[in-house]
């Protein structure tokens, strides 16, 4: 159901917004790499606009060469189309999908108001597949030169820089590359998960209350914090009793560009003695039962036709292991959380732990579960049911994403976005 | 007439139906699909002492208990297994990982992965709880893979089809491997 509806996505929400980019040519000046033909006479195609960071603007090459494009509907998503083909690139991510191949540029696409921009080797790992020509960097003398039509090759592994998707599997070769450090932060937008909702109670407890219902109400008074106390925009993933799918909350955190992700439970047990504090970030290797699936497809095909299924399964790698590029940021924050968490209740101490959480593995940023206390204990489910408990867990709450936004702005703690 | 004779077929249709279902729900259960290679089935019936895995009783790691299950097939014993699990232990140094009410639908073994289909109530009786949910998703994944060396991954699936989780947070929408280390309450 996720796969399709990945697809759904993918597919049938493209919407072709990203034809304004057309709109704006590259300005030629300085800052700029010079486009030409290599044939004899070498004329000069244009030039495309060369960012102090050194990325392209993908706006300036898409013009030059006569590149289309849409985005999908989530954002996260775009599909560039040429002559000779079509690739995909992905928000935050090094790779460039395409026909079954990716390849791995050196450093991840971004996607920001400013529009998008593209790290150099775009320009002849991607580029020759689109346009059919070949693409050679000067980088020293910033020329990019064009071979002649036809001379793009797209084959397998004789292109340059391109892997086939099966070897992306192995998770030691791949190795995305942080760089653009920017100057100390703080947190700008936090998204507060409370879960369950609708037809997904959650844990019940014996004298009625819901998991839903209980941990609403705390990421309420968590929100209110947030905001009085440090102005940071808060956003919740739902704000009543309604149903919203796990991936569907990890995606509102990637929409709106979070800092931090906090997904608020209640636990429970078989046993009702069972009582204390937990705290989870995503455990590594989750999403290896996708890859072990797709080597299997991959093995059986012996080599990949590149069709939509291929590409929807790795999108489906891909959705989980966007958390494991965060993960020690994650272990961090739900250091900070359980501390603060068994400190302000006197709670019992179950530890930070690892899992292969659903709702954390497509979150692109630093990303936590806390248990605040078990609701299947009867005392305990008393206490969590009181208002006033409810601040206590959302004043622990809020002063451990202080303490995290604080150690954020004085560079102590690594940030999570590029 | 003709109205009688139509609302006759119906349910001659509907109950021909029923009876196939029940019929291949069974055979698929036991693993005698139609035309399914003798190789599949091992020595009948087979006795085995197996180390069933569920939880201590502060619910933080999976705990062991031994017994003797006896099954007609590979499959037919995969699934009487499962209902050992299901069974709950049998002192009062464990705890259950699983609804007692959860009955397994079908078991199906193949190329070094099973499928367990589950009912229902193995969501919806399912108490909640994170680690409570890792603890029985992997109490039936390590009793499986640990039991049987034929057995490398387990999907587990819910009234016949895929499910994103248990109880909502562990996701169990592909196969899985056991995680021996959850013995002494860590995920790795």
């Amino acid at each position: 159901m996720n796969r399709r509806f990945i697809r759904k996505t993918g597919i049938l929400a493209i919407i072709p917004v990203l034809v304004f980019l057309g709109a704006f040519p590259a300005p030629v000046n300085g800052a700029g790499i010079l486009v030409r033909e290599r044939d004899p006479g070498g004329s000069v195609l244009g030039s495309l606009d060369l960012q102090p960071s050194g990325m392209v603007k993908l706006a300036s090459i898409m013009d030059l060469f006569k590149l289309r494009s849409s985005m999908d509907l989530m954002g996260d998503r775009l599909d560039v189309v040429g002559q000779s083909g079509s690739c995909r690139l992905l928000a935050g991510s090094p790779l460039v999908l395409s026909r079954g191949l990716f390849a791995v540029l050196s450093t991840p696409v971004r996607f920001s108001g400013a529009g998008l921009s593209v790290p150099l080797d775009f320009l002849t790992k991607s580029l020759p597949g689109l346009t059919g020509r070949f693409m050679e960097m000067d980088t020293a003398n910033s020329i990019l030169t064009v071979g002649n039509p036809g001379t793009g090759v797209f084959s397998g592994e004789k292109a340059e820089g391109l892997t086939k998707m099966a070897s992306f599997i192995q998770r030691d070769q791949y190795v995305p590359e942080e760089v653009l450090n920017p100057a100390p932060k703080g947190l700008s937008v936090v998204v507060l998960d409370p879960g369950h909702g609708g037809r997904s109670l959650g844990a019940k407890g014996s004298s009625g209350t819901t998991e839903k219902a209980l941990v609403l109400s705390v990421a309420e008074k968590l929100r209110r914090r947030l905001e009085e106390n440090l102005g940071i925009k808060v956003i919740l993933t739902r704000t009543a009793d309604y149903f919203v799918g796990l991936k569907e909350r990890a995606a509102i955190a990637n929409n709106n560009n979070a800092d931090l992700f906090i997904s608020i439970h209640a636990n429970a047990a078989f046993r009702r003695e069972v009582d204390g504090i937990e705290t989870y970030y995503l455990s590594l290797g989750s999403g290896d039962a996708h890859a072990m699936e797709y080597a299997r497809v991959e093995n059986e095909a012996l080599g990949l036709k590149g069709g939509p299924d291929d590409e929807a399964l790795l999108e489906a790698i891909l959705w989980d292991m966007a958390q494991t590029s965060f993960i020690s940021q994650s272990r961090d924050a739900a250091a900070l959380i359980q501390e603060s968490l068994v400190a302000g209740l006197k709670g019992n101490d179950r530890g930070v732990r690892q899992a292969p959480l659903a709702v954390l593995m497509g979150a692109r940023m630093p990303a936590v579960l806390a248990e605040i206390g078990f609701i299947s204990n009867p005392e305990q489910e008393i206490k969590l049911n009181r208002e006033s408990y409810q601040e206590e867990v959302a004043r622990a709450l809020y002063s451990a994403i202080e303490r995290y936004h604080r150690g954020l702005l004085r560079g102590e703690i690594q940030g999570g976005r590029p | 007439m003709k109205r009688y004779l139509t609302a006759f077929i119906l349910v001659a249709l509907v109950a021909a139906a029923l009876v196939a279902a029940f019929l291949l729900g069974k055979h698929i259960r036991t693993g005698k699909a139609p035309g399914e290679r003798a190789g599949d089935l091992t020595v009948l019936p087979q006795t085995r002492e197996v180390d069933l895995y569920f939880a201590d009783l502060n619910g933080q790691r999976l705990s062991i208990e031994r017994r003797e299950v006896t099954g007609e097939n590979r499959e037919d014993l995969f699934a009487r297994v499962v209902e050992e699990l299901l069974r709950g232990p049998t002192d009062g140094s464990r705890l259950r990982t699983l609804p007692e009410t959860t009955q397994v639908r079908t078991v199906y073994f193949r190329d070094g992965t099973v499928w367990v289909d589950f009912d229902a109530a193995i969501r919806d009786e399912h108490p909640g709880g994170t680690w409570t949910e890792v603890l029985s998703v992997y109490s039936i994944v390590n009793t499986l893979v640990e039991n049987f060396p034929e057995v490398d991954w387990v999907q587990i699936l819910i009234e016949g089809g895929q499910s994103d989780t248990l109880a909502g947070h562990v996701d169990i929408s592909g196969p899985l491997t056991s995680r021996v280390q959850l013995l002494s309450g860590e995920w790795e």
